[in-house]
């Protein structure tokens, strides 16, 4: 019989409570099936329960069991993803009204890949509408109502991966797949207190997912543990001639042993300028801990305009991404007022913006890499502040505190991240820091974030929400 | 209220929108004959100096997307975002760029029976 602190469980643990026959996959997919339908409303955090699918798939990965066919680490564990991946014969809404009845005929790459590793499709998750790219303002803007923190549900869950940090959290799903073209994972996983894990551009391919921004969309893992995001990882990356901008670059899960002192982090000056207290003194801590694996040294970031390149590059892809979407009118479906005419001003943006933009663009990644040959990583907090209310305009609650521009200027350069909790601040909420490297340095980043989930328990800790 | 045009608030803007259609507000204030709000417009005083930027931008948006949804809310937040964009065009117009600095995409051949070439057109990308 399950209880409600076994929805906390890693994936690491699932796998081992399956092949030691403690649980079987329908078992382990019925209670949390359950638990989404039970629960999810309450954060507006899931689009669609899979229930007929992940019942068939959990009973397939049982017969494997049965029959000595092990496909890997999350063979029979139930998931979660973000509800822009397009999944056969089952609506894919990408958070908008006016799309909630769209239904694609093929399986986006990565719900392929996990499914050939015998994962179980159990829920396609919530997500601020058009994953943000319209200049939402407030957390109430998707077609399923504002998305609500896992911890506390007055609070935001971070965006536009929402129903991904928010079921995790609230031990809804075991592990979930998001989606990141500027912050949209690392965002959701810091308020919630999650891994995130933010892949090289072009690691995952992003075959049958919404396009924002070709050339920035990333998607990735949202787990409780890193060592449950290497793992997830390890399914869904690779080569795939669908997706143009894959990497040839084969992936496998073989993190980096952080122990020998001799790792060299860098902190980006003035990052704790204007954050909220705890976040500062989370962060200090966290540092402390890791002070026996690495040293530290303060650097500033080449002086270049991240925002504005990625900003543009954004608005323009959109712009020709979604043109159809505002032409016909169905713009005018979407929940926030600002959505209905954010996308507009994009579509009179000129061309040599964009261009420019691209070319500055490629000046950043010669610039950063430069900077991260000389550091494993480059670490700060993930977010200024814990989450807001659910019913703050962002820029009311965020007046007065500011981040450094690492993750932006990551996102421009296609780099990987990792964010843990690392803390908890005001109204007991999460905080959480990141760690930025070297393109294709997933494994490193991974082992950083082990080293001090070894260290630590903020990861182990988990919200009552029943 | 800021003035969209010299001659023209959002306010007025907003409620020849409503009155003449987008195209007919839009079309009016640059002097293109539409019969409604051409005859509404005719009052006005002459413009003494040419529209801002932004106002220019925002007609051109207003012509090519109509709808009926622009109110007065919806034209001043829209102005505030062309605002922004044009704000961000001119700070990436202050990163010195060469003429050989080339953007970070690459266009490459493609053939179909060597898939990892290239890119591949987007038609072929479906199963």
């Amino acid at each position: 019989m399950l209880t409600a602190n076994d929805a906390f469980t890693t994936v690491t643990k699932w796998a081992e409570r399956l092949r030691r026959h403690e649980v079987t996959s329908v078992e382990l997919t019925q209670f949390y099936l359950d638990r989404l339908e039970r629960l999810g409303p309450q954060f507006n955090a899931v689009v669609t329960v899979t229930r007929d699918l992940a019942l068939e798939q959990a009973k397939l990965a049982d017969r494997d069991f049965a029959a000595g066919r092990d496909h890997g680490p999350l063979h029979g564990i139930p998931y979660g993803v973000k509800d822009l991946l397009a999944t056969r014969g089952i609506p894919t809404s990408w958070g908008s009204g006016p799309l909630r009845e769209q239904v694609f005929d093929y399986d986006a790459t990565v719900i392929e890949r996990l499914r050939e590793a015998g994962a179980v499709l159990a829920a396609k998750l919530s997500m601020v509408e058009l994953a943000g790219g319209f200049g939402y303002r407030q957390a109430n803007a998707s077609f399923t109502g504002p998305g609500r923190n896992g911890w506390n549900r007055e609070r935001w869950a971070g965006g536009s991966s929402s129903g991904p940090g928010s079921a995790v959290a609230a031990g809804l799903v075991p592990f979930a797949i998001g989606s990141e073209t500027s912050g949209s994972i690392m965002t959701p996983a810091g308020y919630n207190g999650l891994t995130g894990l933010r892949p090289t551009y072009g690691r995952v391919s992003r075959h049958g997912a919404m396009a924002l921004s070709w050339t920035l969309d990333k998607l990735g893992p949202m787990t409780r543990t890193a060592e449950d995001a290497g793992l997830v990882l390890g399914v869904i990356a690779g080569p795939d001639v669908r997706d143009p901008t894959s990497l040839d670059e084969p992936y496998t899960f073989t993190p980096e042993k952080f122990g020998d002192g001799r790792r060299r982090l860098a902190i980006v000056a003035k990052s704790l300028d204007n954050v909220q207290p705890e976040v500062r003194a989370n962060f200090e801590q966290a540092c402390q801990d890791l002070a026996d694996l690495a040293t530290f040294e303060e650097i500033t970031l080449p002086d270049l305009p991240y925002s504005a390149v990625v900003g543009t590059i954004i608005s323009c892809e959109m712009a020709a991404a979604f043109e159809d979407f505002i032409r016909d009118g169905r713009v005018w479906g979407l929940a926030a007022p600002e959505d209905q005419y954010g996308g507009h001003s994009t579509l009179a943006i000129p061309a040599k913006d964009y261009i420019n933009a691209l070319r500055i663009r490629a000046k950043i990644q010669v610039a950063l890499d430069a900077l991260f040959e000389r550091f494993d990583a480059i670490v700060t907090p993930t977010l200024n502040t814990v989450a807001g209310p659910i019913d703050r305009d962002f820029r009311d609650w965020a007046k007065g505190f500011s981040s450094t521009s690492l993750g932006v200027a990551g996102n421009a350069a296609g780099l990987p991240g990792v964010t843990v909790c690392n803390g908890f601040g005001a109204d007991d909420l999460p905080t959480a820091m990141q760690f930025v490297g070297r393109a294709l340095d997933e494994n490193r980043l991974l082992g950083l974030a082990i080293a001090y989930q070894q260290r630590t328990r903020w990861h182990e800790r988990h919200p009552i929400v029943d | 209220m800021d003035q969209l045009l010299p001659t023209f608030t959002r306010r007025d803007f907003a409620k020849h929108l409503t009155v003449g259609g987008v195209i007919g507000a839009s079309a009016g204030l640059f002097g293109v004959a539409v019969e409604d709000s051409a005859a509404s417009l005719q009052d006005e005083p002459e413009p003494r100096r040419p529209p801002s930027l932004s106002a220019l931008v925002l007609a051109q948006i207003v012509r090519q997307y109509p709808s009926d949804k622009y109110t007065e809310d919806v034209l001043d937040g829209l102005l505030g975002d062309i605002r922004q964009d044009l704000a961000r065009g001119r700070e990436l117009g202050k990163t010195l760029l060469n003429n050989a600095d080339e953007p970070a995409f690459a266009f490459s051949v493609f053939r179909g029976d060597r898939p990892r070439l290239g890119s591949r057109p987007q038609g072929q990308a479906q199963p």
